[in-house]
């Protein structure tokens, strides 16, 4: 149990002069989580150039601590007993945090090392000594553990600073990159798939703060697929602080286009739409991107000449961070981001009587062009009306969903 | 709104609903109270009862009749019952049949699988036919071979299949039945076609009878069940004297005075009503068959189209099986069936379908497996059902709309 946090933010380092703009997007993140997850004062302040998040009474509920592991921006932090300028405080501390990690069923023999830092001088002992002399003293009082300074098992954090000493033997890992918002915000397409979500996720750690869209081609498809992808973003939106989340009603677009066009192109014309459709959102919404989960040969539409008709349908950079991605890598990072196994579940997106069992992988420019003059008058009222129908939605970290109003 | 679901449920009855809610505001008391209020409101009861034991013309010595919350809870409550209480050890469903049968006799026979041979419960599966008839020399074989041995048997019947339609004609099947062995259990699932099919205890063949009261415009939350009064069931629900100590729980009053105003209704036109009913909707179900067929060439309904139907008249349910016009199964192939529900219920016309097509759900159904329905086509399933209440114009009405529909959804078909 821990009331004191030491965090590490990740590239902020990177940032120079700037470095306070990202800190205070950073900061704006924990604070909404403190608001939230933890129910005591708190204190976010920094000890000799490192950041402490320490609370006044209660120690931080495992809930709040995982809150914290999905902040972008925060490469993470060591979960800290702090103690007084005082040597001999250390050792009893020491002796309290390796009694849970010696009392679970790990194989012996543990090692640990004891890795110092004093940068406050005034500290009788340097660096060297501390480790030194606790590393012995712990080596006494726990006859069953050995050293090892290369790969150990446990290992003895403690920093010295100003207002005290930092004691650690665990930290967690949180998203790392660059906190949510500093680089900007996007709308993200959303499908129930396995894909999207990852490419949102890929994008949070860049900094990028999202809003969410989904296409739904009722009654090509059921209503459950909606409870389904709203679960998603439940989950992404862990990652930021507010969540907007609009389903677009496009059954009646698609089965326009499905009627004038060649077999084909469906698929990549219901792509074409839909990148038109999120363009005009995102106006609304003032994002300055589209994100989406496009990777390359996946499926037969994901060809270079397809990205290339569609990326000219928008003034907005489409980015898809999933390119260089294979399957399974993406899978495998399904199953962290904890999307993978919502993903899975069969409401599918998308109606296989809509598929072309031959989709285009290389569109004709001319017939491509030409659809797109002479289809507009009837499919640009039905995306105008289908904006007008779109359901506007704020998800919050309870999971509860709200209509709201941009 | 345009209603072709009644086989899952209709709506109530007007006089079941005027019923109910004067009952639910003045009967409040305990019908078991000891005082006046719970006394005189039990007679009323008795009353009902009564009037449900004539309306199959139950001779009083041989059948007695307890109210439940529904069909499946009174065959949840046979099933237990003839496993712990008359010993059956031998079963006869059909997979065909509605889950509140299969999934309590599957039930059973896995969680005795371990157990010593006398302990266990063997499943004999009623085979059908692929007009949706029993495959009897299959079935009365096997029942036969069961007499030699003294298991003690138990067969279960539907009256009406509440997927294929298809009646069964009871009282000579049980004939039948009881000549190959006297001392088979029979118990029947009349939920679907009681109050649309006559059936008469007058001749004590059924040990036992299940009927539902929402399927023929009563309420929900109340079934009922007839049993032989000399070897009466073990009870579900302890804990109380209710209906005669065989099902603890209040009595609910105005659910009972409900259905009993429907069942009014109807005993009183039986005979002549539901014939010319069944007539009726016969017309309609043929008329209807007729029209899909010019405009939808590929539509099938495998129930309606076969031997049985060709041979059975309307409204006459005296040969063994027939198929009744209340329940139409349809197919359609090149469409998954759950698309075509929701282009109707766009326009606000209502019929079933199986369960939501997914490329990654296999979809086999096992009720379907059951009547023999291929697998590919488990997910083109549409049942469409009428009741007293449906009118030749809606069902028009929906055929026109789901030709439309089918015209466009056949263009996105490549």
């Amino acid at each position: 149990m821990y009331k004191t946090l030491l965090l590490n933010a990740d590239e902020l380092c990177l940032k120079g002069r700037n470095q306070k703009f990202f800190w205070q997007k950073l900061i704006g993140h924990i604070r909404a989580i403190m608001k939230v997850y933890h129910q005591d004062e708190y204190s976010l302040h920094q000890d000799d150039l490192r950041y402490v998040l320490s609370s006044a009474n209660i120690p931080f509920s495992d809930e709040c601590l995982q809150a914290l592991t999905k902040v972008p921006g925060l490469h993470s932090f060591h979960l800290v007993k702090k103690l007084p300028l005082d040597f001999l405080a250390i050792m009893p501390a020491v002796q309290e945090e390796l009694a849970p990690h010696l009392s679970s069923e790990k194989p012996v023999p543990l090692t640990f090392k004891v890795a110092s830092k004093r940068s406050n001088k005034k500290f009788p002992l340097n660096s060297y000594q501390i480790s030194r002399e606790i590393g012995h003293q712990v080596l006494e009082a726990f006859p069953s553990l050995k050293v090892d300074v290369h790969h150990p098992s446990i290992t003895i954090k403690i920093k010295v600073l100003s207002k005290g000493i930092y004691l650690s033997t665990r930290s967690l890992a949180a998203v790392g990159g660059l906190p949510a918002g500093s680089s900007g915000h996007a709308l993200t397409l959303l499908s129930g798939g396995f894909d999207s979500p990852v490419a949102s996720y890929q994008m949070f750690k860049r900094g990028l703060r999202q809003s969410f869209v989904f296409f739904h081609s009722y009654p090509f498809v059921g209503e459950e697929v909606v409870e389904k992808v709203t679960n998603l973003v439940k989950v992404l939106s862990h990652l930021q602080v507010r969540t907007l989340f609009l389903v677009v009603p496009f059954g009646e677009v698609q089965s326009a286009i499905a009627k004038e066009c060649k077999p084909a192109y469906r698929t990549l014309l219901f792509r074409r739409y839909m990148i038109e459709t999120a363009s005009l959102l995102a106006k609304n919404l003032e994002a300055d991107a589209l994100i989406t989960g496009d990777s390359i040969g996946q499926v037969a539409s994901q060809t270079i000449f397809n990205m290339n008709v569609i990326n000219r349908c928008t003034e907005f950079p489409i980015l898809r961070p999933l390119l260089g991605l294979n399957k399974s890598e993406i899978i495998l990072l399904a199953k962290k981001i904890g999307t993978h196994d919502i993903s899975i579940l069969p409401q599918d997106d998308a109606c296989s009587l809509l598929a072309d069992k031959n989709p285009v992988i290389k569109p004709h420019q001319k017939y491509w062009d030409s659809f797109g003059k002479h289809a507009s008058e009837i499919i640009g009222p039905l995306i105008q009306d289908c904006i007008s129908k779109t359901k506007t939605l704020r998800v919050d970290w309870q999971g509860q969903v709200h209509p709201t109003i941009i | 709104m345009i209603y072709l679901d009644h086989a899952a449920s209709s709506p109530l009855h007007p006089k079941a609903l005027q019923e109910l809610t004067r009952s639910f505001a003045n009967d409040f008391a305990n019908p078991s109270a000891t005082h006046q209020l719970g006394r005189e409101l039990n007679k009323r009861i008795e009353k009902s009862r009564e009037l449900f034991l004539s309306s199959v013309q139950a001779g009083s010595k041989d059948y007695s009749f307890i109210f439940t919350s529904s069909a499946t809870e009174a065959n949840n409550m046979i099933i237990s019952s003839l496993f712990k209480k008359n010993k059956v050890r031998k079963i006869f469903i059909s997979f065909a049949d509605h889950p509140s049968i299969v999934a309590p006799v599957l039930n059973i026979a896995d969680s005795t699988s371990t157990a010593s041979n006398d302990n266990q419960i063997k499943i004999n599966e009623i085979k059908l036919n692929q007009q949706g008839s029993i495959d009897e020399d299959l079935l009365f074989r096997e029942v036969e071979a069961g007499r030699a041995n003294t298991i003690p048997m138990a067969i279960i019947l539907s009256q009406v299949n509440n997927t294929s339609g298809v009646c069964i004609n009871v009282e000579d099947i049980c004939k039948r039945l009881r000549e190959k062995n006297p001392s088979l259990y029979i118990h029947v699932d009349a939920a679907q076609g009681w109050g649309k099919v006559p059936l008469s205890l007058k001749n004590p063949l059924i040990n036992s009878l299940t009927i539902s009261a929402h399927k023929m415009g009563g309420p929900k939350g109340i079934g009922g069940l007839f049993f032989r009064t000399s070897s009466p069931p073990y009870p579900l629900l302890l804990g109380g004297d209710q209906e005669f100590g065989y099902r603890a729980s209040t009595i609910c009053a105005p659910l009972i005075f409900s259905w009993g105003a429907v069942l009014k209704e109807q005993i009183a036109n039986f005979d002549s009503f539901k014939r010319e009913e069944i007539q009726r909707l016969t017309i309609i179900n043929t008329n209807l068959r007729t029209f899909l067929k010019r405009d939808i060439p590929e539509i099938i309904f495998p129930f309606h189209e076969k031997e049985l139907a060709a041979q059975n008249p309307a409204g006459s349910y005296t040969s063994s099986y027939t198929v009744g016009p209340y329940i139409l199964l349809a197919i359609i192939p090149s469409i998954a069936s759950d698309i075509i529900v929701r282009y109707l219920e766009r326009k606000e016309i209502y019929i079933s379908s199986s369960a939501a097509c997914s490329s990654r759900i296999k979809g086999e159904n096992p009720t379907f497996t059951a009547l023999k329905l291929p697998p590919k086509l488990h997910k083109n399933v549409l049942r469409i059902s009428f009741a007293s209440s449906t009118t030749e114009e809606e069902v028009q009405t929906f055929a026109n709309k789901l030709i439309g529909i089918y015209k466009e959804l056949k263009q996105f078909s490549a």
